[in-house]
């Protein structure tokens, strides 16, 4: 009998680990797209997923109906993340990276700053397409929101694969990512396929804010946790692998929380700190991360 | 006269100038100014060891604030002492000293402490670079408030230390805020002149071979562990004075003292003053005290905006100076007063 | 470093265009070191290749020739591009050059790293598509037998001025050439 009582308990922790490290693994994505493609950790990626959030919010605030609304928001992410590779990027494309860098964490205070300012600091409830039930499989009680949230952010990772895979731009924006001056001599425009490799993270991070908004309530400051578990995601999977970003990120969701749920000291507030801690042994251990395979460390 | 001669003939002037600037600025304005210009000095201080790591050596950190924060606690904690904590009404933990201290001297012990922690952090930190070093002391930034509220028997939890108004030690007769000023920019000045040598020296010299090629450097015989972990213990010590600093101005301490935000913005204002010079840093202090509380209401109009309007103006400006002066305010004023030097050193 | 004069292709000014113009307008540059895209396949390259003129049709098209000139690409289409040889890449580099149909073909020193026998089979695969197809080329090289001897013209290049020029075969028994380049 006890037996049973600990693994639907395990069981359960798994699979809401699963659903977080799927939100966690989308934002990962992102980072990585965009640190493949210019070579640029984007600081403010989690600000502009708060930013899109608010925005989706608004449209539901005022009538418009959840899926309509939650895709007209990843049209306007998209723009958004073309919009700020064009606008704040490429101006300054061939500086030092550290300087491009430092552009984002202003982009992220400015941002989060005029979060607040637009929306105000309060708390905000948003709504989730799943309804609140649990399922019962087994003697597992595994909640509906999280196997939809686990099946839309993995679901947009595998069309992105798709993409990636079989289409010309997809392949493109491969080749650009390897090799950019070697693009340019097939005639690719390099600086567009920077422009929409932002589109494309600024619309996964879009996607982990929507999912994450129903159970970490919407504020200005939410997605500040969820994008260092994203960072922790996609250095632990190498910096430089879109798998391992994912890996990562369901990976860091279900240790989180069992170590949350099974270790006492841990318990709910030092969740983070013990994360990073997992972490900086990792990367002790091996610096590339899991499926890394440049050395972070540029020489 | 050459021109290298001029030019320190006029960082000396200006020097002076600051000096006379600061000892007198008291007598001009009001205790609440006072004040604020009290927290400049902290935040120069702070800046100081921040331009050291980042600017010098290269290394990305994104959690200076929870170093101050280190600083902080342990002034107040000694300043507490155990029996302070239970007229607080807080369980203190056996290793705090059963009597407080008096306030200037943990303001060193808490440096040593701070430096010690972060050199222990730049050990491990050893292995990450760039990328991989801000997540980690941006994650740290983080964690500390709740690290923080979690050790109660040393912090004195969410509820935090509420500390004596200081007064000025030595039985002399100066009134608390004309004290901390004084004390303030006396530690300011002294940790200024400590940081002019270690940049100007060997030291110095090896941060920024670091900085700029870590092959090379090695290469040239410069060890990057010895050093790394050095501007670490360094920077993280002065970010352990002004912590202590702050927490004897402030008089009160909690987790969220020092928050993420803080971290953000003081990287920020470090790029603002510009980063790799130790001139820079004084408008970097100014910025970060005064820029929100002008954000909200600017001088001159008649409006009041929301508070959310700082970090806006504070994150564009960041972007405007990454655009158009990646020098900050120290690579303006020297390609300003590069003229000048000229035409002086020219005309004699 | 100050510079002045032009560039045109074809009656098109192609002054200060990037290259992906320059590949636009109908030229396929190898460069020096291949450029391949090490960690795509084989038929990843050469898709890339086709890409400046719409990849999907293109490559379909273009396949079965390129196939002809080198067979054993067919075969190992699916192998990832750093794991050749050295010949083999830089064949796979003009294959890559080919797809595309250009009007100029651009080889910047294709001999480099490779063995003579290597080098013979590239320059004579050069010196076939420049027969059967009139594909102009322009070749980059220090070997300078192996290029004097696919080559119609040739020109000296002498720290950025035209040294020499003309016919390769006058060239070949220019007293300076010989003594500087082919070594008697």
């Amino acid at each position: 009998m006890p037996l049973a009582f600990i693994w639907s308990d395990f069981a359960q922790q798994v699979t809401s680990g699963l659903a977080a490290g799927a939100i966690y693994a989308s934002l990962a994505l992102a980072l990585v797209l965009i640190y493949q493609t210019t070579n640029v950790v984007n600081f403010a990626q989690g600000e502009m997923a708060t930013f899109t959030t608010f925005i989706a919010w608004m449209f539901m605030d005022h009538g418009m109906p959840y899926w309509p609304a939650f895709v007209l928001t990843l049209l306007i992410a998209f723009a958004g993340g073309v919009g700020v590779e064009r606008v704040l990027i490429r101006p300054i494309e061939h500086r030092p990276e550290i300087v491009i860098v430092i552009m984002t964490i202003g982009l992220l205070i400015a941002l989060n700053g005029l979060t607040g300012w637009i929306w105000g600091p309060e708390v905000k409830a948003f709504d989730s397409p799943f309804p609140n039930r649990s399922v019962i499989v087994g003697n597992v009680a595994i909640s509906v929101r999280d196997i939809g949230t686990f099946c839309v952010c993995l679901g947009v990772v595998v069309l992105l694969w798709l993409f990636f895979r079989f289409t010309t731009l997809g392949l493109a924006m491969r080749a650009v990512a390897f090799n950019p001056d070697a693009s340019r001599l097939m005639g690719v425009r390099v600086g567009w396929m920077l422009a929409l490799g932002w589109g494309f993270a600024a619309v996964l991070g879009a996607i982990a804010g929507m999912m994450a908004a129903p159970t970490v309530f919407l504020d200005p400051d939410m997605m500040i946790v969820v994008l260092i578990y994203a960072f922790a995601a996609a250095v632990l999977g190498g910096i430089d692998s879109p798998i391992g970003a994912v890996v990562g990120g369901l990976l860091l969701g279900v240790v989180i929380n069992l170590l949350g749920a099974y270790v006492n000291f841990v318990g709910n507030e030092l969740r983070l700190p013990t994360a990073l801690a997992v972490l900086l042994l990792v990367l002790v251990i091996r610096p590339t991360g899991l499926f890394g395979r440049r050395v972070v460390r540029r020489v | 006269m050459t021109r290298r001669w001029v030019a320190r003939a006029l960082t000396a002037l200006v020097l002076a100038g600051a000096v006379v600037l600061i000892a007198f600025l008291p007598r001009v304005t009001s205790e609440f100014r006072l004040g604020e210009f009290t927290y400049v000095a902290i935040y120069f201080i702070a800046l100081l060891g921040l331009n050291i790591l980042t600017g010098y050596n290269g290394q990305i950190s994104l959690g200076h604030a929870a170093f101050m924060a280190v600083g902080g606690y342990t002034a107040a904690v000694l300043i507490l002492g155990q029996e302070g904590f239970k007229l607080l009404g807080q369980q203190p933990s056996d290793i705090i000293p059963k009597h407080g201290m008096t306030p200037i001297w943990t303001i060193p012990v808490a440096g040593v402490v701070t430096g010690v922690i972060g050199y222990l952090f730049g050990l491990p930190a050893l292995r990450l670079a760039g990328v991989s070093l801000a997540l980690a002391t941006f994650a740290v930034a983080v964690s500390m408030p709740s690290i923080a509220k979690r050790f109660e028997h040393l912090t004195g939890g969410g509820g935090g230390l509420s500390l004596p108004l200081p007064k000025a030690p030595f039985g002399w007769d100066i009134s608390p805020p004309h004290w901390l000023y004084y004390e303030a920019w006396g530690a300011a000045g002294i940790l200024f002149v400590v940081a002019w040598l270690l940049v100007r020296g060997r030291v110095g010299r090896a941060w920024r071979s670091i900085r700029d090629g870590e092959v090379a450097a090695v290469s040239s015989g410069v060890s990057p562990a010895v050093y790394k972990t050095l501007a670490f213990g360094i920077s993280s010590a002065y970010a352990g004075v002004a912590g202590a600093l702050f927490a004897i101005q402030n008089a009160y301490i909690n987790p969220d003292t020092f928050p993420l935000t803080l971290s953000i913005l003081l990287l920020a204002s470090a790029v603002i003053g510009g980063l790799s010079s130790l001139s820079g840093v004084i408008v970097g202090a100014l910025v970060l005290e005064f820029l929100p509380i002008y954000a909200q209401d600017p001088p001159v109009l008649d409006v009041s905006f929301a508070k959310q309007a700082a970090p806006v103006v504070f994150g564009v400006v960041l972007m405007l100076i990454v655009y158009l002066m990646p020098g900050g305010a120290a690579g303006l004023l020297r390609r300003l007063t590069r003229p000048i030097v000229a035409a002086v050193s020219r005309r004699s | 470093m100050r510079h002045s004069g032009e560039i045109a292709f074809a009656g098109k000014q192609l002054s200060g265009a990037g290259p992906d113009k320059a590949a636009r307008s109908g030229i396929a540059h190898v460069p020096e070191g291949r450029g391949l895209f090490a960690e795509l396949s084989v038929w990843e390259n050469l898709r890339m290749g086709a890409y400046v003129r719409g990849e999907r049709r293109t490559i379909r098209q273009e396949a079965p020739r390129v196939f002809e000139y080198f067979p054993w690409m067919e075969r190992r289409r699916n192998q990832q591009a750093g794991t050749l040889s050295g010949g083999e890449q830089q064949m796979l580099a003009l294959a890559r050059a080919l797809v595309a149909r250009p009007r100029l073909l651009m080889l910047d020193e294709p001999s480099l790293g490779l063995a003579p026998t290597v080098v013979q089979e590239i320059f004579r695969i050069v010196r076939e598509l420049n027969a059967e197809d009139g594909l102009t080329v322009l070749v980059v090289e220090q070997n300078a037998n192996v290029a004097l001897d696919a080559a119609s013209r040739a020109y000296v290049l002498e720290v950025g001025q035209v040294a020499v020029g003309g016919d390769s075969a006058e060239l070949r028994k220019h007293e300076g050439v010989r003594k500087s380049y082919l070594g008697y």
